[in-house]
């Protein structure tokens, strides 16, 4: 790590601290004792072989599973688990798009808005929806969209309520040219806005020009380096 | 308290929505509710005395089956696309999510129960008019989805959810509807209700012990 990044990790506010994480499926101890920090603008690519706990992870630090043990997981200072307004500040894309197929893309986002108590909401979707590209389509319903098209829109709910992190579960996963153009032009925006971006991918080449750090999960352990 | 509130009408909101667009959950009461009645009306006796005794559970019967079919399609509806790890990862309440199932729930059954009371009157020529019908099945609608939203959230990641769901949930239903016939019954038979307080006190009190087991349990099922 060189003496200016060094300089640069100790400048930037941690946005996401935890610490010792522990995770056990049966016998199998997927994540041993993981440690990681997010810091104000970094967009961290975690990579690992299938069936590693990339995704495990992912889903502790959204706050939608519960590990087994931890010393802590604070997001912006608040501990995750005990505060659930902090859950807030964080939004998540998972390998599910989490839509409901029977609404349309605005009544979605809509329902959305309403759960994260989003302000001058309808601006927000209209401003998402035009950046996507799908504000022709945004009285269709989510059933009858492409793969492509529900992850835009999925891209869009996670990012509807501007969030502080992004956590993202192997986002590019059916986006076309244009859509993967626009999601590392956001990551890109989120960095210079001193948010944070932590995505999967078993793709590291294609990130090089957004991210700001590797980190590679194997037997359990976090290990990686400043790029 | 007005996150929570504008949080329930949101889930609400959007529950009604979806079955505006697909009407599924009608639909399915609907015919089977008229189906079931349709072949009593050929099994059933003729003589009017039987008909007005089996009224209460006939009609109970089938608000049960169909309240189940509910249960299913409301239920499944978070299911797809693993919408409850949207509510996971959202900032709300969950208390919130357990009391709009209820809700949306108990609007459906309520509203079928209360159609089949003048349905039965028709096809087997009784007339079971009686403004206590209206506070009656709502204790009773309200006790069965509010112990069924819970039995159906801990069912609703098991691969032998539709074995499991009844196998569970009718045990424990059991009282609630034996107590709603009784009260319907007399209620259709034009008895004073002062005969039956007590299984009144019991069918509010059902209905108090099984919300508030939601309320408290329903949070830590989701996030366990």
């Amino acid at each position: 790590m060189s003496n200016s990044n060094l300089l640069l990790d100790s400048l930037e506010q941690p946005i996401l601290t935890a610490k010792k994480i522990r995770k056990k499926f049966g016998r199998l101890q997927v994540l041993r004792s993981v440690n990681i920090q997010i810091r104000q603008g970094d967009c961290i690519v975690l990579t690992g072989e299938n069936g590693v706990g990339k995704s495990t992870l992912i889903r502790i630090l959204s706050g939608t599973m519960k590990p087994d043990d931890y010393e802590s997981i604070r997001i912006c200072g608040e501990e995750l688990f005990e505060l659930d307004l902090s859950k807030k500040k964080i939004g998540l894309v998972s390998h599910q798009s989490m839509l409901y197929s029977d609404l349309t893309a605005l009544e979605n986002l809509q329902f959305f808005t309403r759960l994260y108590g989003v302000q001058n909401s309808e601006e927000k979707i209209r401003n998402i929806l035009d950046r996507f590209g799908l504000s022709l389509r945004k009285n269709d319903p989510i059933r009858s969209y492409s793969r492509g098209m529900q992850q835009r829109i999925s891209i869009s709910r996670a990012l509807i309520h501007d969030p502080e992190l992004l956590l993202m579960d192997e986002p590019f996963t059916g986006l076309d040219e244009k859509g993967t153009r626009i999601l590392k032009e956001i990551i890109l925006e989120m960095k210079v806005l001193k948010k944070a971006v932590l995505l999967t991918t078993h793709d590291p080449n294609s990130m090089s020009e957004i991210a700001t750090k590797y980190l590679n999960l194997e037997k359990g352990m976090v290990t990686g380096d400043v790029v | 308290m007005k996150k929570f509130l504008v949080t329930l009408i949101a889930l609400i909101r959007k529950d009604l929505t979806i079955e505006r667009h697909t009407r599924e959950i009608f639909l399915v009461m609907f015919f089977f509710a008229v189906s079931i009645l349709f072949i009593l009306n050929f099994v059933l006796d003729t003589e009017i005395k039987t008909r007005y005794n089996s009224a209460a559970g006939l009609i109970w019967i089938i608000s049960v089956i169909s309240g189940q079919l509910c249960l299913n399609q409301i239920m499944s509806l978070e299911k797809e696309n693993d919408m409850m790890q949207a509510f996971l990862a959202a900032p709300i309440p969950l208390t919130a999510v357990y009391i709009s199932k209820t809700i949306t729930c108990f609007l459906g059954m309520y509203g079928m129960t209360l159609f089949l009371f003048p349905l039965y009157s028709i096809f087997y020529n009784v007339s079971l008019y009686s403004a206590n019908l209206l506070w009656i099945a709502a204790l009773g609608c309200w006790g069965y989805a509010s112990m069924g939203v819970i039995i159906s959230a801990m069912t609703i990641q098991t691969r032998m959810r539709d074995i499991l769901m009844p196998v569970l949930f009718f045990p424990v239903i059991i009282p609630l509807i034996v107590t709603v016939v009784k009260v319907t019954q007399t209620s259709f038979l034009g008895e004073s209700l002062s005969s039956v307080t007590v299984w009144i006190s019991q069918l509010v009190v059902f209905n108090i012990i099984f919300t508030t087991i939601g309320i408290i349990s329903f949070d830590s099922l989701m996030k366990d």
